[in-house]
C-alpha cells in the first residue's frame, strides 16, 4: 500500500514538474546525431533587403550539424530564443540543437555540459550561461581542446579568448552607443525643464561590467549637460563606486545618489524621504525595485520617473501598462535588449562550423558584433514591440535574412558586411518595417 | 509466492545487497553502451564521465563516514566553496601551487573541526551546527566573490590536468577512507552508532569521538574536493560548489547508503553514486533526451533507490503475533 | 456435571504464508468458567484467541457460537455479538478522554439533539469504572496523560461495558501493576459468577493456576491437552508446554555462597528522578536481586549503577579499581555490562545482523595489529557466542529483528560474554521469553556466578528473584525497604509486604 502511494506520488511530482516548463518541446531527436530532415534551404526568393546580396535564390543545403547551447536560466528571453531555434531555425537550417539544463553560472557544470555535448556530436557551443567574463575563459578553452567552435554574448571576455582558434566571435549590445542611448533617454524623460533628483542604480558597474558602466556614464553625462553640473571626480570613477554615495553635483538643488546595490530594501532606504523623483537602473533589476518605488510614490504622493534596462517579456508589458498611484505610467523609458543578440551568436557559430570562420575574423582574430538595443517610451509602443518574436511573421530575422549572415549561403559575406548588416537589421525601425509593425 | 520469497531472499543476501550498486552501475554502462551503438563505451567518453564525477566523488566519499553514523552535514557546499576561495587567494599571493594545495587541505579539515568544536561548546547537535552554517557560508561566498571570479592561470593548471591529478587525489583519498571505514574500528563504530545510538552508547562507544574523526576525515575530502574544483574550472565564483550538498547526498543514496546511515553504509557509495549521475547525464543526452527530462529521470532513479534501500525483507509473523 | 459450551472450535487451522500457526485445533469455551491458555511463543495461543475474536479468519475448520455457525469478519462484529478482547498492544486512543475511549463507537447513546452530552458520558463512564473497582481513574482525563497500567484498566472497562459473553484477555497481566491485576482478576471472577466465560492467555503459570478453572496447553500450533483444576501442577504444565521434561531445578538448586569482596558500591545516591538516598553493595560472585513494583525505581537504579542516569548526589564506585562510574564508556572500560529492560531499543541494533551486534563489543580486542580489526578474530569472537549460547539462526548474518525474543536476548548476552565482562546488570532479562529458553538463561546465570562474575538481577517476577538470587533488595519509592537473604523458605507473600 505504502509503495503504491509512493509510486503514484512520484508520478504526480514528475508530471507537475512539466507544467512549469514552457509549452515548446525542447528539441529531442531520437538519436543524438542528426536533426530532423531539413527542408531545402532558401528555394523561395528572398524578400529581405541585403546590402551585399546576389539575387539568385540559394538552392544549397548545408550538411546537418549539431549546436550545443549552455543556458544559465530559463527566463522568458531564453525560452523565446529556444523556441525560435528549435521550432523554426532548426528546420530551416537543418541544425540540431542541444540545450543544457540550467547551469546558473557554474563553471564546472558548464564544463561538464560541453564535454557531454562533444559526446553527443556537437560541433559548436554557444554560451548563454556564464555571468562573468572571466568564467568564459575555461569554457572557451575546453571547447578549443575538444575542437568545438565557440561563441558567447559576454563581450568583456573577448580579449582573454581571442587567441583561441575555435572562438568565432562575440556579440554585444553595441556599447559604443549605449552611452548615447541612455543620455537620450534621460533627455527625453526629463524634458520638462524642472530639476529632478536622481538615484542611479549602477548594478554591476563597480565590478567592471562594461554595459552597466557605459549606461551609468551616459546617464551622468546627460545629467551634467542638462543641469550644468560639476562632478568632483572622473565620471567613470563615479559610475564605479561600490558604496551608496550621494555625490557632489556642484548645484544645490540637484541631488544624485549612486546606488550600486541590488535589493529593494536598500533602495527603500535611499528613497524613503521622498527627495528623489528619478530612478535610473543600468541593468535588468527593475522588477526588484518596482514595489518599493510604488510604495514611496504612494506615501509621498509623488511621481517617480523610471528609466531602466529591461527585457522583452510579459513582465515588462505589465510594468508599462500599470499606472502608478498618481495615474502616471510606472515605466518611463525602457532600454531593451532584443533576441538579435542571441541570434547573432548562432550566426557566428555556424560560420565557424561550415568552415567559413575566416570570413568573420578581423585581422585574423575574432571580433565583436553589435546588436542594436531598443528604447521604448510608451505602453503603446511597447504593445508593438511585444509582438516581435512571437510568430514566424514577426521574428527579427526570418530564415532567409538569417542565411544572409552565413557565408555558406551568402558568398559575399565579410566581417565588415556582417557587422553592418547586423547593425542595420537589428534596429527597431528596420524590424518594424520588415515585419509590417509600423 | 515462491518467486516472491526468492527475490526477498536475494535482497537479504548480504553480498548481493552490498554490491548491488556496483552491479547496477555495470548494468547502466551496458545499457547505454548498447543503446548508443557503442559510442558510450569509448575510452575518451568513459574518462570524461569519470572526471566529471570526481569532485562529487571525493567529497561524497568523506561524507559517507558522516552519514553512516546517522548524522548529516549540509554545509559541505559552502565549506568547499570558501575553501576554494581561500586557497585561490593563497595562490594569487604566493604563486605556489603546493601552498594552494596545502591550504585547501588544512582549511577543509579546519572547517569540519570547527563544526565539532562548536557542537561541543554549545551542546548542540552537529547537524544543527551545519544547518546554521549552510546559509552563512553561502552568503559569505556571495559577499566575497559575488559577481566576480577569482582566477588561477590556466597555464599553471594545465600540467596538473594532464597528469590527471584529480584522479590521483581521488584514488589516494578513497584508499585512506576505505582502510579507515572497513579495516579499522572507526567504520564499524560509526555504522553501529547509525544503527542505534543508545545501544552504541550502552556498549561503551563514545559517539562524539568517532563522529569528530569522521568529520575531520570528511574535511580532508572537502579540501581535496576544493582543490580538484580549482584544477578543473581554474576559477572560483559566486556559484562555485552551489548544489554540491544535494549532489553528494544524491550520490550517496543512489549508491545504496541510507540517509539514516547504519550497517548498510558503503564506502564506495560516494564515487559509484557520482559516476551513476554523470553517466545518466551523459548517456541520456547521447540518446537525445532533453535536459529537462534528464532531471526528471534522475529524480525517479533517486526515489527508486531510496525505496529499495529502505526495503525490509518480508518478515514472517514473529512469535509476538502468534 | 453438565458443562454448557458457549463456543466450539473444530479443526481450526491458520496459515501465515508458509507458516502453519494452528494445526487442526479443537477447543471449547465453557459457560461461566475461567479458562487459561498457555504455550510457548509460537504455540498458537494468541492466534487462536484472535480467530475467536474475529481479528483473523481461519484457513480451515469451523466454529460454533451460541449453537450457530460462527465466522466473524472482524473484531467489531465479534464485539457486537458479545465477544470482547483485550490485546497486549495499546488499545486506547491518546487524544481522547477515558470516557470517550470507553464509549468509542457508541457516542450516539449520549447524543442530545446534535450535541454529545459530555457530562452524561462521563457519568456513565464513572459508573463503569466503579463497577470494575477502578475508582481511582477519572472519566474526564485525557488518555495520553495516563500511565500504561491505567490505560489497560480503561481497556478492561471498555470491554466490560460491551457486556461480553466471552471475555478474552491476551497477555495483559504482565503490563498491569499489582493494583491493575487485582482489578482484572476481581472482574474476571465477577464475570464468571454472572455466567460469562473468560479466556486468559498468559505466560504466568502461577497466576493462571491461581485464577483459572481449566488450563489448555498448546504447543507448536497443536492442542496438547486441557487440565482441570484438580490436576493443576506448575511443573507438569511447564513440561507439557515444552514437550519434554524440564530436568533438574528450574531456577537454582544450590546455596553457594559469594565472596566478601565488594566490587560495586552505591554511596547514598540520589538521582533527578525516582531514587533517593540509596546505598548498596555488590560482591564478587554474587547474584544480587532487585525487586519491587514496576515504578519503585529499580529500573532507574540499574541505569544509575551503569552510569546511564545522572546523579544529583552521591556516587557509584568500582571499589577494587577505585573508579567512579559516571558514564557507560567508563563502566564498560572497567568490565561492566548492562542489559536493558527495553531490549529492542537499547540492548540491540535490531536492523543489524547478529554478527555486528556481538562484534561491536570487541572492536578493541579484535585488533591484531593496531588499529586494524581482524575479520578472522571477529568471526571467531562471534561464532563462539553463537555456538556457546545456542543462538538459533540461519546464519550469524541474520538480522536480529527476525529472531525470536529468546534468541534476541542471547545475542544481547553474547555481546558481553564475548567481552569477558565481570559485572553484569540485567534488567528483566527473561521477560517475554519461552520457558525452555528461560531455563537456559538461569543455567547461564548460575554458571556465571560459579566463574566468579557478579550479577545484579532486576526483575518484576518474584519467583525468579527468590529462585535465583543470593540476596534480594526490595525497593519502594526510590529506596531500599528490605533485604532478604537466599533461603528455601522465602515466600512471595513475605516479600510483597515490603513492596507495596
Amino acid at each position: 500500500m505504502k509503495k503504491m502511494i509512493s509510486i503514484i506520488l512520484t508520478a504526480a511530482i514528475c508530471l507537475l514538474m512539466f507544467t512549469g516548463c514552457s509549452t515548446t518541446n525542447p528539441n529531442s531527436a531520437s538519436n543524438g546525431t542528426s536533426a530532423s530532415d531539413g527542408t531545402s534551404a532558401a528555394d523561395e526568393t528572398s524578400e529581405a533587403v541585403n546590402p551585399s546580396e546576389s539575387d539568385e535564390p540559394k538552392a544549397k543545403e548545408a550538411e546537418p550539424c549539431t549546436v550545443a547551447i549552455a543556458v544559465g536560466t530559463y527566463n522568458s528571453q531564453t525560452l523565446k530564443a529556444q523556441k525560435y531555434f528549435t521550432e523554426y531555425l532548426s528546420k530551416e537550417l537543418n541544425v540540431n540543437f542541444v540545450f543544457s539544463e540550467e547551469l546558473g553560472g557554474d563553471v564546472s557544470k558548464n564544463l561538464t555540459f560541453v564535454e557531454n555535448a562533444y559526446a553527443v556530436g556537437a560541433q559548436g557551443v554557444i554560451d548563454w550561461a556564464m555571468l562573468s567574463s572571466d568564467d568564459v575563459v575555461p569554457i572557451a578553452e575546453k571547447c578549443e581542446q575538444l575542437g568545438l567552435y565557440f561563441s558567447t554574448w559576454l563581450v568583456g571576455s573577448l580579449d582573454s579568448i581571442s587567441h583561441l582558434d575555435h572562438v568565432v566571435g562575440v556579440t554585444a549590445g553595441n556599447d559604443a552607443v549605449i552611452k548615447d542611448m541612455f543620455a537620450e533617454m534621460v533627455n527625453e524623460v526629463l524634458s520638462d525643464g524642472e530639476k529632478h533628483n536622481l538615484v542611479l542604480a549602477t548594478a554591476g558597474a563597480h565590478n567592471g561590467s562594461v554595459q552597466q558602466v557605459r549606461a551609468s556614464v551616459g546617464i551622468l553625462e546627460a545629467y551634467r549637460d542638462m543641469y550644468g553640473l560639476t562632478y568632483s571626480e572622473d565620471i567613470e570613477k563615479l559610475a564605479m563606486l561600490d558604496a551608496v554615495t550621494e555625490i557632489e553635483t556642484g548645484v544645490d538643488d540637484v541631488k544624485i545618489t549612486i546606488f550600486p546595490k541590488f535589493t529593494g530594501d536598500e533602495l527603500s532606504n535611499v528613497l524613503k524621504n521622498g527627495e528623489y523623483d528619478v530612478v535610473a537602473v543600468a541593468a535588468n533589476l527593475y522588477l526588484r525595485f518596482e514595489s518599493v518605488i510604488k510604495e514611496i510614490e504612494e506615501v509621498h504622493n509623488m511621481d517617480i520617473k523610471v528609466i531602466t534596462v529591461t527585457e522583452i517579456s510579459d513582465t515588462t508589458y505589465n510594468s508599462f501598462n500599470t499606472l502608478d498611484p498618481m495615474g502616471n505610467p510606472s515605466l518611463n523609458a525602457a532600454f531593451l535588449t532584443t533576441s538579435g543578440k542571441v541570434t547573432l551568436t548562432l550566426a557566428l557559430l555556424l560560420n565557424g562550423i561550415y568552415g567559413d570562420i575566416d570570413a568573420i575574423l578581423v585581422d585574423g582574430k575574432p571580433a565583436t558584433y553589435n546588436n542594436q538595443s531598443w528604447i521604448c517610451y510608451s505602453p503603446e509602443e511597447y504593445e508593438v514591440i511585444n509582438k516581435v518574436d512571437t510568430s514566424e511573421d514577426t521574428y527579427i530575422y526570418n530564415a532567409d535574412e538569417f542565411k544572409q549572415m552565413l557565408k555558406f549561403y551568402n558568398e559575399e559575406l565579410t566581417a565588415e558586411s556582417l557587422m553592418n548588416y547586423a547593425q542595420e537589421y537589428s534596429s527597431k525601425e528596420s524590424v518594424f518595417a520588415r515585419r509590417g509593425l509600423d | 509466492m515462491k518467486n516472491k520469497i526468492k527475490i526477498s531472499e536475494l535482497l537479504d543476501n548480504r553480498y548481493f545487497n552490498y554490491y548491488l550498486p556496483i552491479i547496477l552501475l555495470f548494468v547502466l554502462t551496458l545499457f547505454f553502451g548498447v543503446t548508443t551503438g557503442g559510442k558510450f563505451l569509448q575510452l575518451q567518453n568513459l574518462q570524461m564521465i569519470l572526471n566529471q564525477a570526481l569532485v562529487v566523488g571525493i567529497v561524497a566519499t568523506g561524507a559517507v563516514l558522516i552519514y553512516s553514523s546517522g548524522n548529516m552535514n549540509i554545509a559541505m557546499g559552502g565549506s568547499t566553496a570558501i575553501t576554494c576561495i581561500i586557497a585561490v587567494n593563497v595562490y594569487l599571493s604566493t604563486g605556489s601551487m603546493l601552498l594552494m594545495f596545502l591550504t585547501s587541505v588544512v582549511v577543509g579539515i579546519a572547517f569540519m573541526g570547527m563544526f565539532c568544536v562548536l557542537s561541543e561548546v554549545f551542546k548542540l547537535s552537529i547537524v544543527v551546527i551545519t544547518v546554521l552554517f549552510m546559509t552563512m557560508l553561502i552568503s559569505l561566498q556571495e559577499w566575497i566573490v559575488g559577481g566576480k571570479t577569482l582566477k588561477v592561470s590556466y597555464e599553471s593548471l594545465k600540467g596538473l590536468q594532464q597528469m590527471n591529478v584529480p584522479i590521483l587525489i581521488f584514488i589516494i583519498y578513497f584508499v585512506i577512507c576505505f582502510i579507515l571505514f572497513e579495516c579499522t574500528k572507526l567504520g564499524r563504530t560509526l555504522k553501529f552508532i547509525g544503527e542505534n545510538k543508545d545501544c552504541a552508547r550502552q556498549t561503551g562507544i563514545k559517539e562524539s569521538a568517532a563522529v569528530t574523526i569522521a568529520f575531520l576525515v570528511s574535511g580532508l575530502g572537502v579540501g581535496l574536493g576544493a582543490f580538484s574544483i580549482i584544477v578543473r574550472a581554474s576559477s572560483v565564483g559566486g556559484s562555485t560548489a552551489g548544489g554540491l550538498n544535494m549532489e553528494v547526498v544524491l550520490a550517496i543514496v543512489l549508491a545504496g547508503t541510507p540517509m539514516t546511515g547504519g550497517n548498510k553504509s558503503k564506502i564506495f557509495s560516494g564515487i559509484v553514486g557520482a559516476v551513476m549521475v554523470t553517466m545518466l547525464n551523459n548517456g541520456l543526452l547521447q540518446l537525445g533526451v532533453s535536459s529537462i527530462y534528464i532531471q526528471a529521470i534522475r529524480g525517479v532513479f533517486f526515489v527508486i533507490m531510496v525505496m529499495m534501500s529502505g526495503k525490509r525483507p518480508e518478515v514472517l509473523p514473529v512469535k509476538d503475533m502468534v | 456435571m453438565e458443562q454448557e459450551v458457549l463456543l466450539t472450535c473444530k479443526g481450526i487451522t491458520k496459515d501465515f504464508g508458509a507458516t502453519r500457526a494452528l494445526d487442526s485445533v479443537d477447543f471449547s469455551v465453557v459457560k461461566g468458567k475461567v479458562c487459561g491458555l498457555v504455550g510457548e511463543n509460537g504455540s498458537g495461543k494468541s492466534t487462536l484467541s484472535s480467530i475467536i475474536a474475529g481479528i483473523y479468519q481461519p484457513s480451515g475448520g469451523e466454529m460454533e457460537y451460541m449453537e450457530k455457525a460462527w465466522a466473524p469478519k472482524n473484531s467489531l462484529e465479534a464485539q457486537d455479538n458479545g465477544i470482547g478482547i483485550i490485546l497486549q498492544e495499546a488499545g486506547t486512543i491518546p487524544m481522547l478522554t477515558v470516557a470517550q475511549n470507553i464509549f468509542i463507537g457508541k457516542e450516539k447513546l449520549f447524543q442530545k439533539h446534535l450535541v454529545i452530552d459530555k457530562k452524561a458520558m462521563n457519568q456513565a463512564a464513572d459508573d463503569v469504572l466503579q463497577d470494575i473497582g477502578a475508582k481511582h481513574i477519572q472519566a474526564g482525563m485525557m488518555a495520553r496523560m495516563m500511565n500504561m497500567q491505567d490505560l489497560k484498566v480503561v481497556e478492561i472497562a471498555k470491554a466490560y461495558n460491551c457486556d461480553p459473553r466471552i471475555f478474552i484477555v491476551d497477555e495483559t497481566t504482565n503490563v498491569l501493576s499489582h493494583d491493575g491485576r487485582e482489578i482484572l482478576f476481581r472482574l474476571i471472577h465477577k464475570l464468571a459468577g454472572m455466567g460469562k466465560s473468560v479466556l486468559i492467555i498468559s505466560h504466568d503459570i502461577e497466576e493462571l493456576i491461581e485464577h483459572c478453572d481449566m488450563i489448555t496447553i498448546l504447543k507448536d500450533g497443536k492442542m496438547v491437552t486441557t487440565l482441570e483444576k484438580p490436576d493443576f501442577d506448575a511443573k507438569k504444565i511447564k513440561n507439557l508446554m515444552v514437550g519434554r521434561e524440564i530436568k533438574g531445578d528450574y531456577y537454582r538448586g544450590d546455596m553457594d555462597p559469594y565472596s566478601d569482596e565488594v566490587l560495586l558500591e552505591a554511596d547514598n545516591i540520589t538521582t533527578l528522578r525516582e531514587i533517593t538516598n540509596l546505598s548498596m553493595q555488590l560482591h564478587k560472585g554474587e547474584i544480587l536481586g532487585i525487586g519491587g513494583l514496576s515504578d519503585c525505581g529499580m529500573h532507574t537504579l540499574g541505569k544509575t549503577l551503569y552510569g546511564e542516569e545522572r546523579l544529583a548526589r552521591g556516587k557509584v564506585t568500582l571499589t577494587q579499581k577505585n573508579v567512579v562510574v559516571t558514564n557507560a564508556e567508563l563502566a564498560v572500560k572497567n568490565g561492566m555490562a548492562y542489559i536493558s529492560k527495553d531490549r529492542d531499543r537499547e540492548s540491540l541494533a535490531l536492523d543489524a545482523p547478529i554478527f555486528q551486534n556481538i562484534a561491536v563489543s570487541g572492536l578493541e580486542m579484535n585488533q591484531h595489529v593496531k588499529p586494524f580489526v581482524s575479520s578472522k578474530m571477529e568471526k571467531q569472537y562471534v561464532n563462539e557466542q553463537v555456538k556457546g549460547l545456542d543462538i538459533r539462526c540461519r546464519s550469524e548474518y541474520q538480522i536480529v529483528r527476525t529472531l525470536s525474543g529468546g534468541n534476541k536476548q542471547k545475542v544481547a548476552f553474547g555481546k558481553w560474554f564475548a567481552k569477558g565482562s565481570d559485572i553484569f546488570i540485567m534488567d528483566c532479562p527473561t521477560r517475554g521469553i519461552d520457558i525452555g529458553v528461560k531455563q537456559e538463561m538461569y543455567r547461564l546465570i548460575y554458571n556465571m556466578k560459579k566463574e566468579g562474575k557478579s550479577i545484579i538481577l532486576i526483575s518484576e517476577e518474584l519467583p525468579e528473584l527468590i529462585g535465583m538470587c543470593d540476596r534480594i533488595l526490595i525497593m519502594k519509592n526510590g529506596s531500599i525497604s528490605r533485604e532478604f537473604m537466599r533461603s528455601g523458605d522465602l515466600s512471595e507473600s513475605e516479600i510483597i509486604e515490603y513492596m507495596i
